[in-house]
């Protein structure tokens, strides 16, 4: 059975999820809906933010990101990918600056990934978690 | 019909964000002291949040803008309210929480019971705590299903929504207790916090920004439009305090010149807004803290700092914007409104403003007006569950487990306490669908008998001399002047044929004040008629316990004079007589805003000031006086079983008799009050 410990850590992540999510949410809708790029760059920048305070959990909480957190945020992020990816092509109302938003948003998404493991593994570390990985 | 199924989408969301929590909290209670006071094991971060979202609330989420939107900078005055409500538990929570944990209370009821020695006590503070509770729960209820109706255009009925909507609210709490509260209630917190802002910000986008608001102001300065019109001065009653009192009979007798939020009602409605936290259920919460580590945070800056920038920068611009925004069909009329977002908002319909707001954007972003209607939702109820759970407890613990079975275990205690729920649950939705009247006037009782606990509060965090007998006195003869200068007292009398001299709210002083002003005069006349020796040595026991973990350093004595000082200064000026100062210091209201020395009107501009300067001392008294910091030493912790009060003498056999009679009283008072209200 869970300690107290981690369900106050589970009820830290879901809580901040459960805010920044749904604005964060919010605010890509609406830059793809209305073509706003500030708010589409706001709600990728609060995605980014959410990530960054989950890290400031983990800290505090002395863990890192359980298994069904990795697996659930890959799985976030490859369905939004493919849902803007397939939106794009096929979509002919899906303009532009629809898509440097998306672009912009998953690259930036892309970069805190990159630097979340370099900074916790080293560079050398980062490449060679990958290696082992793949020898699996 | 999008923002229907986005509204259905985000609903669902949070449903399972509840009911996943109530369920895990569900299954950590194991004992009964986990159900009601989670174990006492809140941490410190849980305790913030949940703190200030139950203190709060959903009457700050929709009702504090719109009461700006109607009177104008005067209510705006009450934001510092942020300020005035973490004052109250700067004075008691620490206290509460130190006997809390080396007596083994749970309910304020055994608190006041264990410390009075009287049974009667405890009964007054459950019948207190419910007057509070099921009311101000029917309220919160009401507002989740008005807006429902409002956003959906009738098509979802009020109350078909409140039912099903509080119906998740019964579950988790059911299902959790307090930590299931406690834990929701984070979420719940912040979507309040961020969806004030939010609200907020739209209401900024709309008005073309602080200028383009502040120039819209500058032209309604100029003019005698609002429903208050101008004072003796020639300034608009939206931007200024009328006056430090108005000697009327009542609000609903004689109509207060240029308004009704005069400094001595500003002052007297902080007080009735001080018993929030003086209110059982925030005591419930105190005790179920693992820790202080939470009581400073909440207090200065989760409260008094973040809550109250809030309350000053975005709810007053949705108040006052909206009357720019096509709310107040008067200044559209006039040419005045910078643009027609919201509709016209009549006198009786300023509930809706929020959800107009929330509504205003539901064609160009459905998704966003659903999570906005979140937001709503959890302000009111975060307030709710706190109150629902404590019901719950105090039924469990102050009725069933003192008066029928004391040595009911866990498993009856919880089940009791869930009955309680449920019964506190179903008799706020009946009085809220079918005597929606009798809940607006119960309702106004509400804030008024909660600030009634200040006086025994204090008694039993700081004034040892207060005796049973003055509490007691003092406490009821409270509760009597606050439904004497209610509507409520008026309906009774009127019944008995007496008319009363007075109204509602005589002399612009709210009831909350007659209340503990006549509680604490009784209180000190029995007091020192009825003191007693040994009575004296029982309650300094609790105070030689307090006074070894609270005692103030060296250096805190010397600073004694300068917080009585600065807490006085602040209160004169900031929510008292001395507010009327700002009403012109930073320009006058008619000058324009070439006149305006700081570019907006100057009692927003003194409201600003005064909650900085709130912050700092809320912040003195919090830390450097030690009111909210930790003791130095180790607090030696209830053992259960050493302490469990004394034998009920109405125990046992007559109990079957005892629950019949009070079905046939609880049948009767129904009836009664669709009678008198009907």
């Amino acid at each position: 059975m869970a300690t107290v410990r981690t369900v106050e850590r589970r009820l830290a992540v879901t809580t901040l999820w459960g805010l920044i999510g749904s604005f964060a949410l919010s605010f890509i809708l609406s830059g793809f809906g209305n073509d706003g790029l500030i708010w589409g760059s706001f709600g990728f920048a609060l995605v980014v933010a959410g990530l960054i305070a989950h890290v400031i959990i983990n800290q505090l909480y002395r863990t890192s990101f359980t298994n069904g957190e990795v697996v659930l945020g890959f799985l976030v992020f490859g369905v939004a990918l493919l849902i803007f990816l397939v939106t794009w092509i096929f979509n002919p109302s899906f303009g532009m600056m629809n898509g440097l938003i998306g672009l912009a948003g998953f690259a930036a998404i892309v970069a805190y990934f990159v630097a979340y493991v370099v900074i916790k593994f080293g560079l050398r570390g980062a490449f060679s978690m990958f290696h082992q990985l793949g020898r699996r | 019909m999008l923002l229907i199924y986005w509204l259905a989408a985000v609903v669902l969301a949070y449903w399972a964000y509840c009911l996943y929590w109530g369920i895990i909290s569900g299954r950590m209670a194991v004992t009964a002291n986990d159900f009601f006071l989670a174990d006492r094991r809140l941490p410190a971060w849980v305790f913030v949040l949940a703190a200030t979202g139950s203190a709060l609330g959903g009457w700050v989420f929709l009702g504090h803008p719109a009461i700006i939107f109607r009177d104008g900078f005067a209510f705006a005055q009450l934001s510092l309210c942020a300020i005035t409500i973490p004052l109250t538990g700067v004075l008691f929570l620490k206290r509460q929480w130190l006997l809390g944990r080396r007596f083994g209370f749970v309910t304020a009821g055994e608190m006041f019971d264990q410390y009075f020695r009287t049974d009667l006590m405890r009964l007054l503070i459950a019948v207190v705590a419910l007057a509070f509770a099921i009311p101000f729960v029917g309220m919160e209820l009401t507002a989740s299903g008005d807006i429902i109706q409002y956003m959906t255009d009738g098509k979802i009925d009020r109350d078909a929504a409140m039912w099903v909507l509080t119906a998740v609210v019964f579950l988790y709490v059911c299902f959790g207790g307090l930590r299931a509260v406690a834990y929701v209630g984070t979420l719940q917190t912040l979507l309040l916090g961020v969806g004030i802002v939010a609200i907020g910000m739209i209401a900024y986008m709309q008005l073309g920004g602080i200028a383009a608001f502040s120039t819209a102001m500058a032209k309604l300065g100029s003019t005698a439009i609002g429903s208050w019109g101008t004072n003796a001065q020639g300034y608009n009653a939206y931007f200024e305090i009328p006056g430090v009192a108005q000697f009327t009979a009542g609000i609903d007798r004689t109509a207060p010149i240029g308004g009704m939020w005069t400094a001595i009602m500003m002052l007297s409605y902080s007080c009735a807004l001080m018993g929030l936290q003086a209110a059982p259920a925030f005591t419930t919460l105190t005790f179920g803290a693992r820790d202080m580590k939470g009581f400073g945070p909440q207090q200065v800056w989760v409260s008094a700092a973040a809550v109250g920038g809030i309350l000053l920068l975005f709810s007053v611009a949705q108040g006052m914007g909206a009357n720019f925004l096509g709310g107040s069909s008067t200044i559209t009329e006039r040419g005045l409104a910078v643009a027609r977002v919201l509709p016209a908002i009549t006198g009786s319909d300023t509930s809706t403003l929020v959800a107009a707001y929330i509504k205003s954007i539901s064609s160009t972003a459905p998704w966003f007006a659903a999570v906005l209607f979140i937001c709503a939702l959890a302000a009111v109820q975060v307030m709710a569950a706190v109150n629902i759970s404590t019901a719950g407890t105090i039924f469990a613990r102050d009725f069933y487990g003192r008066i029928f079975n004391p040595q009911a275990d866990d498993r009856l205690l919880k089940l009791y306490a869930r009955i309680g729920i449920a019964l506190t649950v179903i008799i706020a939705l009946i009085v809220a669908s079918y005597a929606p009247s009798a809940q607006a006037v119960l309702g106004a009782l509400a804030l008024g008998f909660g600030a009634q606990l200040l006086v025994p509060l204090t008694a039993v965090c700081w004034l040892p001399w207060i005796t049973r007998q003055g509490a007691v006195l003092g406490l009821i003869v409270g509760l009597v002047a606050v439904i004497l200068t209610e509507h409520f007292g008026e309906a009774v009398t009127l019944f008995f044929g007496l008319r009363l001299p007075w109204g509602r709210w005589p002399a612009t002083i709210h009831s909350a004040l007659w209340g503990v002003f006549v509680n604490f005069a009784v209180c000190l006349i029995v007091s020192a008629l009825t003191q007693n020796s040994a009575e004296t040595e029982h309650r300094m026991q609790f105070h030689a316990f307090l006074a070894e973990h609270t005692s103030a350093s060296a250096r805190q004595r010397i600073w004694r004079p300068v917080a009585w000082a600065i807490s006085l200064v602040w209160i004169f000026f900031a929510i008292g007589p001395g507010a009327v100062i700002g009403n012109d210091l930073f320009g006058p209201p008619n000058g324009g805003i070439a006149h305006w020395r700081l570019g907006i009107p100057s009692l927003w501009a003194w409201q600003l000031v005064w909650w900085l300067l709130g912050v700092l001392v809320i912040w003195f008294l919090a830390y450097r006086m030690g009111l909210s910091t930790p003791p130095p030493r180790v607090v030696e912790f209830y053992v259960p079983g050493a302490n469990q009060g004394r034998a009920s003498p109405i125990y046992a056999r007559e109990q079957w008799r005892m629950w019949f009679w009070a079905l046939v009283i609880a049948i009767v008072a129904v009836i009664a009050l669709r009678w008198i209200f009907a």
